[in-house]
């Protein structure tokens, strides 16, 4: 169809075309639709969607399901789980509602490990992609700051974070995208190294797109694939990273949280340990939940680097 | 290239990394340092229950708090070169004594988590990768992945409940038995007592990521032509799995384990808060309480040097297990 008059737009139009994905995804088979479908046809991928729309149903509708503050005293302190029928999970050393707690502290968790992987995967996105495409001494700079954030041990440098600037949502999220930025970054930047010493890049360049229009949409919806599986299990672990700060006291103290409830409950494990069995296992089943996203989403997107691919 | 020249220069690589790393932390450190709200005078002022704006300034000015901020960063490196990490409030001590009666501790219970990570994750993926699909491998598998997801502080308390209050069988927590003067195999038996469910909680992550990397690389090696010509002549079962599965395995286990040190020292801050390990996680917990800043930056520093020699360690094992790798 080369003698189509507006050839600029036609070959940028082949550079963005199924031609163009076949060259790179080894799935071969780059009809979005399609590959929606084998998304959603993987065993792994439903149950994990399955059980995190169950648990973002409750955290959606802890208001209504539980109306008023969580932590606010709601009845008789230590009740265990089906004692009383107003508190299917119990009260605490206090007398709040554990399963108030549960439903609030869904929100709080979820929202935290969303928030903070968002950003963390948007800085990562950013450093990432000009490392990976500029190359050269800039490669070389981001490179070795990225080296040098993997030797700090991250979860210290979080605690640190966020008890030198006080404990608060915004501090919490900012500190674990701070720290977690540095997988999606190298990522990235391994991609963006791989994709753009390819043909329809090099397409583009011809055709005389600037390296922003090529970056965005050239080259960023062919590095997506890996970059959602490695975000999904960004967000298992953002989850897990937000527990054990509030767990220890570093988390928003004005919110409920899974962690925080774990902290409390643990004062009393010796005689109700339910106070401390209860939100971990929500901490457990959302985190599995998205583990088996993330290795369904591997199996599907992701057939080249195998199922260790997103262990490393 | 000799073996010891080899293990020189990654001795060197790493030296040459620790000091930008370190750069970076401290000033990094220090600038969160000033985000903090309130210093150590408020906080011995608080303590104290009241001060008058007098002795605030007599402290500010005896702890060197009250210089511009450039020159309170210069003194902070020239006390880092000094070796000198500062001086906790609190304790009344060097903050690097602090750390120094701790880091043993730390070390201590990583190194119990690695060993332990590494022994179950190759007797796991072994199991698993001999026979994929029968029943000990798909059992093995969702344990494995139910490991991956459970919060290692979580499981923890709930080994606690099990072990130490349900069965009574170990210690619910500390480094050992106060006041008791043990000798010999007592004291091993006594320390390991406390050790094993505070390790156990830190390694189990990390067995079900070692379990599913064995797995893979046995599978693997079952493959290989030297591997099955072996089978062919007859080889036992467990000389075959030592010999040439096994060996195969080791390689990428270490290199994945010098990977995870970051992690698992990670976890260890953690996991030393549930069990009151005495180590370093234990003090950063407690100089959050108490805001010492100084000490948390400490523990900071010392994490990062710690992992630093680790990852040489690791260099050096992973080049010794396999010439073929260059020491990086």
């Amino acid at each position: 169809m080369s003698h189509n008059p507006d050839i600029n737009d036609e070959l940028a139009r082949r550079a963005l075309g199924p031609g163009a994905a076949v060259a790179n995804a080894a799935a071969g088979n780059a009809e979005p639709s399609s590959s929606v479908r084998r998304v959603l046809l993987n065993p792994l991928v439903v149950v994990g969607l399955t059980i995190l729309s169950a648990i973002g149903a409750l955290a959606l509708l802890a208001p209504l399901l539980t109306p008023g503050d969580p932590l606010s005293i709601a009845g008789p302190a230590r009740l265990w789980p089906g004692e009383i029928a107003a508190f299917p999970l119990g009260t605490d050393a206090l007398g709040r509602n554990v399963l108030a707690g549960v439903l609030h502290g869904a929100r709080a968790s979820i929202f935290v490990g969303l928030s903070a992987t968002l950003l963390g995967v948007v800085i990562g996105i950013l450093i990432g992609a000009v490392a990976g495409y500029f190359g050269g001494w800039v490669d070389d700079l981001i490179v070795r700051f990225i080296e040098i954030f993997q030797t700090i041990p991250s979860f210290v440098l979080l605690v640190v974070l966020v008890a030198f600037s006080g404990p608060s949502l915004l501090t919490v999220i900012l500190g674990i995208a701070l720290v977690s930025w540095d997988v999606i970054a190298r990522l990235t930047r391994s991609e963006f190294r791989r994709l753009s010493a390819q043909d329809f890049v090099s397409a583009a360049r011809v055709v005389g797109y600037d390296h922003s229009h090529i970056i965005r949409h050239e080259i960023l919806p062919n590095a997506a694939p890996a970059l959602i599986v490695t975000g999904s299990i960004m967000v298992a672990s953002a989850l897990l990273m937000e527990a054990a700060l509030s767990f220890m006291g570093l988390g928003d103290p004005n919110l409920v949280s899974w962690g925080s409830m774990i902290g409390s409950g643990r004062e009393l494990l010796r005689t109700h340990w339910y106070l401390t069995a209860i939100p971990g296992g929500f901490i457990v089943v959302s985190v599995l939940a998205l583990n088996l996203l993330g290795d369904g989403l591997n199996d599907v997107l992701n057939p080249r680097h195998g199922a260790a691919g997103q262990i490393s | 290239m000799t073996q010891s020249r080899r293990i020189f220069r990654s001795l060197l690589r790493n030296f040459l990394q620790a000091i930008p790393t370190i750069f970076i932390i401290v000033t990094l450190g220090f600038f969160m340092l000033q985000l903090a709200p309130g210093d150590a005078a408020d906080f011995m002022a608080a303590e104290a229950g009241s001060a008058t704006a007098e002795t605030m300034a007599q402290l500010r000015s005896a702890f060197g708090l009250d210089l511009p901020l450039l020159s309170q960063l210069g003194s902070y490196y020239a006390g880092l070169a000094n070796f000198s990490l500062g001086h906790s409030l609190r304790y009344g001590m060097p903050v690097s004594e602090l750390i120094m009666q701790r880091l043993p501790g730390t070390i201590t219970l990583m190194a119990a988590a690695i060993v332990l990570a590494v022994s179950l994750g190759l007797l796991a993926g072994t199991v698993m990768g001999m026979r994929p699909g029968r029943w000990p491998d798909r059992i093995l598998s969702v344990l494995s992945l139910l490991f991956y997801s459970v919060p290692a502080f979580w499981i923890g308390l709930m080994l606690i409940v099990f072990f130490s209050i349900r069965l009574g069988w170990l210690p619910t927590g500390g480094g050992y038995t106060l006041g008791a003067k043990l000798s010999g195999l007592d004291w091993f038996v006594d320390r390991a007592r406390h050790l094993a469910l505070p390790a156990l909680s830190l390694a189990l992550y990390y067995v079900a990521i070692y379990a599913r990397l064995v797995r893979a690389s046995v599978i693997e090696a079952k493959s290989q032509d030297h591997v099955r010509t072996a089978i062919a002549k007859g080889m036992g079962r467990y000389r075959l799995i030592r010999v040439h599965i096994l060996r195969s395995a080791l390689g990428p286990i270490t290199a994945m384990v010098g990977m995870h040190v970051a992690g698992i020292l990670g976890g260890a801050v953690v996991i030393e808060t549930v069990f009151s390990w005495p180590g370093m996680g234990r003090l950063a917990y407690e100089a959050i309480l108490s805001r010492e800043y100084t000490v948390l930056l400490g523990i900071l520093i010392v994490s990062a040097l710690l992992v630093i020699a680790m990852n040489a360690i690791f260099d050096i094992v992973q080049s010794l297990l396999d010439p073929r790798v260059a020491v990086r």
